[in-house]
């Protein structure tokens, strides 16, 4: 992808301004301070301070903070710090250091009149470079200072044989459109100047050239963006990340473009933020890709042999990466921990007496929050014990006894994997990434309940916690239908089944805390001693192309039941796989029990809220995720007694 | 004699180069360099990429710390598909102690909506972010000075700070 932009010009935007001021008779007196204007707003500063022709605003003023909103950026200021910084609607981060004329906003460094500087709890800010960076030019109208919007910066990219345009204002956009000839189209932007080349020749195949064009008085500029375009080119408006902006896209005929047709006249908000472009992926520096997997493995077999007479080795086989640490304790006692293994065995307790090993116990010594496989052994007297990773595994060799024993701990790595391991890149070359995820799909036992035939199933959110509401859903309704009817398939097939909720309620209190609510849904399932506990949900996102279905765990013996539920969701729904994730989610972490919580697709995207509207896909869900518990029930057997 | 002077100009230059070097040394600060690595979350909620910022004049721990909290919470220039902490997200405060970054947000943060992919994204960017950080270990986030459970309606546990491993 092509990528080229035409900033404002900043060096000739600069030299316009510093002629404007020294044109311009001194605008103010020490007693008299200027009225500043946004376009034909007058903004009301609290303390501002005169800084030779720049004025100086203090970052808690209600004054900033009101231009700040009304041009969508935001200013993240702390008392003592030494940086002020402004986020600017189209997220560029426009940084002041105290004690430094430099301003920095997206890469481009300007000198500012004077250097930001500390009083009381404010820092005190150049309006001028703040203005500037925000696409707001100072104009000096008689005894005021009119900040006059732009149309700032104006992107082209290029993908294929689709071109993008967005262009970027000070203020939020409206427009109004009109032809100008054959091939020829305008949008007229009213109260926005423009600081941008008045003519920019693109040469794309569906797009020739823009012309800029702007007029009008200082408060009620405006500008014509002319766009010439070659016979039967395609033109669209695709949504932009904020109501500051407008993207248009433009193609030759025939290939496939997506977006809005161009509305005779409109706001940039209403194309904003729901949607982005996928062409425009990637604009960022490249970096090496790198996996994070939490390591996982499962330990497959304990096998201790005898070395000679007064010698052992064991090996435990692994599969799958895990870290060790070993430890010798004082009393002829030596332990080693997999970290991030499973045991996919049965726990060992035993007296083997060979050659030196006394005792061999080997069990789950912990599931959370990483899962650790424990291997003791009691020896018969203090041994030199060599410990040796392998790709399969681990082999502990007990020395004979002429060896001294020195070390008492170590560690290291077992497998092939690495807890950071390199990926094969992900979409286009030399794209950077970490990526999470669970590799293992081995299952240990499950853990046991006190109440083996109960499942206590969430209907997420509830009473005045809605969730997410989009096209025409509401979350809290969503879950609670889901939830009735799995209870229905679930009691069909002979389980008893709890609801932390069963009408549209909070389930601690109306307008609750969110641990309280929380952990109330946790309790239900803890205090009767649930098998199970299956937390529904739908997903949304400010972009409505994100689809598809995940299912959440946290605890090591969430994992199975989440890899049962989801393959049978997947194969049932239809819907994008977004896969089996780990998150720390309160009421799957709260939960003494494997607990899930299952994001069935997404409200905010049009195809999946069409799915959650038909009962039919409801009840999909609903026998999908029951038939993950029967196979999950099925293949992973609860553990008889817990001291094994 | 001379051989005497020959001495003391020799000293005076090594005390010079001494004093010159920690002098350089207290100004840029021990381990930031001029640029850091700040990360966001592609729309794939799995995906974190990192680019590269620039650092201003201010070098020490928490101006750094600080500074990369906000260019996190910002996010990549639009035009770059992220997950994005809501418009008018800010950073109230950070501090950081015994390799914990304490991170205050504004309620803005609060404001998305209640989707579990966007906060998994978000934070998991913001941690990332800092956590590359030399001596930052874990991020304890706050909203309006408060710590809390989670997001209003929300579902990532934030009551306990969060570090790499926490997903």
């Amino acid at each position: 992808m092509s990528r080229s932009r035409v900033r404002a010009g900043s060096a000739f935007l600069a030299a316009a301004l510093f002629a404007l001021c020294a044109l311009a008779p001194a605008p103010v007196r020490a007693d008299a301070f200027p009225e500043v204007w946004l376009g034909t707003t007058r903004l009301a500063f609290e303390r501002p301070e005169l800084r030779g022709a720049d004025i100086a605003l203090a970052t808690g003023d209600a004054g900033l903070q009101r231009l700040l909103t009304r041009v969508g950026a935001a200013l993240s200021y702390q008392p003592g710090q030494r940086y002020a910084i402004v986020t600017s609607a189209d997220r560029r981060a426009v940084t002041f250091t105290i004690g430094d004329t430099r301003v920095e906003a997206g890469g481009i460094i300007t000198a500012a009149p004077f250097a930001p500087y500390t009083s009381g709890s404010d820092a005190y800010i150049p309006l001028e470079s703040l203005a500037r960076a925000l696409y707001l030019v100072p104009v000096v109208v008689g005894d005021a200072l009119v900040l006059q919007p732009q149309l700032g910066a104006l992107e082209v990219r290029n993908a294929d044989r689709t071109t993008l345009v967005t262009l970027h204002g000070g203020v939020p956009l409206s427009f109004h459109r009109s032809a100008t000839s054959a091939g020829r189209f305008a949008l007229t932007f009213v109260g926005v100047g423009s600081s941008l080349d008045q003519t920019r020749q693109v040469g794309a195949p569906a797009l020739e050239r823009i012309d800029v064009l702007s007029g009008g008085a200082a408060r009620t500029p405006s500008t014509t963006v002319s766009f010439s375009t070659p016979p039967g080119s395609q033109r669209v408006v695709v949504t932009s990340m904020s109501p500051n902006e407008l993207t248009l896209a433009f193609a030759p005929p025939g290939v496939m473009l997506g977006g809005s047709e161009i509305p005779l006249q409109g706001d940039a908000a209403a194309f904003a933020t729901r949607e982005q472009s996928p062409s425009s992926q990637g604009g960022t520096a490249p970096a090496p890709a790198v996996t994070n997997s939490t390591p996982m493995a499962t330990v497959t077999a304990i096998d201790l042999t005898s070395a000679g007479e007064d010698a052992a080795s064991l090996h435990v086989s692994v599969s799958g990466s895990a870290d060790f640490e070993w430890h010798r304790l004082n009393d002829d006692r030596w332990y080693v921990d997999l970290r991030g293994a499973t045991l996919g065995i049965s726990p060992r307790n035993e007296t083997p007496n060979i050659g030196g090993v006394a005792g061999l116990r080997v069990r789950q010594f912990a599931l959370d929050p990483v899962p650790t496989v424990r291997v003791s052994l009691s020896l018969v007297s203090q041994r030199h014990i060599d410990v040796t990773p392998s790709s399969d595994g681990l082999t502990i060799a007990v020395q004979s006894q002429d060896e001294v024993a020195d070390a008492r701990s170590g560690s290291g790595h077992i497998g092939t994997g690495t807890a950071y391991a390199a990926a094969p890149s992900n979409g286009t070359a030399a794209e950077s990434a970490w990526k999470f995820g669970p590799q293992s799909h081995s299952f240990p036992t499950a853990p046991v309940a006190r109440n083996p035939r109960l499942i206590v199933l969430d209907p997420g959110h509830g009473g005045s916690d809605t969730g997410a509401i989009h096209n025409g859903l509401v979350e809290k309704e969503v879950t609670l239908d889901i939830a009735e009817r799995l209870r229905s398939a679930l009691t069909a097939r002979g389980w008893l089944v709890r609801m932390t909720r069963e009408t549209d309620t909070d389930v601690y209190a109306p307008n609750d805390s969110a641990r309280d609510e929380l952990q109330a849904r946790c309790d239900i399932a803890n205090k009767d001693g649930a098998r199970m506990f299956v937390s529904i949900h739908a997903n949304s996102f400010t972009s409505s192309s994100l689809n598809g279905t995940t299912t959440y765990y946290y605890k090591a013996s969430d994992l199975p039941l989440a890899q049962f539920i989801h393959h049978h969701l997947i194969d049932t729904l239809g819907t994008k796989d977004d896969g089996v994730r780990k998150e720390n989610f309160y009421v799957i972490h709260h939960t003494s029990m494997p607990a899930v919580l299952i994001e069935t697709a997404f409200l905010s995207n049009p195809s999946d809220a069409e799915l959650l509207h038909s009962p039919a896909f409801l009840q999909r869900v609903a026998t999908a995720i029951a038939d993950g518990v029967a196979e999950y029930v099925k293949s992973v057997p609860m553990q008889t007694s817990e001291s094994q | 004699m001379r051989a005497l002077r020959a001495i003391v100009i020799l000293a005076l230059l090594i005390f010079a180069v001494f004093v010159g070097y920690r002098l350089a040394k207290r100004a840029s600060g021990p381990t930031v360099g001029s640029t850091i690595q700040v990360y966001y979350c592609k729309l794939d909620g799995q995906t974190l990429v990192p680019w590269t910022v620039t650092l201003g004049s201010a070098r020490d721990p928490k101006s750094v710390a600080f500074y990369a909290a906000v260019q996190a919470v910002a996010g990549p220039p639009s035009g770059t598909d992220a997950i994005r902490f809501p418009a008018g997200t800010v950073v109230r405060a950070v501090n950081v102690s015994d390799s914990t970054a304490t991170v205050d947000l504004s309620q803005a943060v609060a404001s998305s909506g209640g989707g579990s992919f966007a906060e998994s994204g978000e934070f998991k960017a913001l941690v990332w972010t800092l956590t590359a950080l030399p001596d930052i270990h874990a991020v304890q986030i706050r909203i309006e000075g408060r710590t809390v459970p989670t997001l209003p309606g929300g579902h990532l546990e934030l009551d306990e700070p969060l570090t790499r491993s926490s997903w």
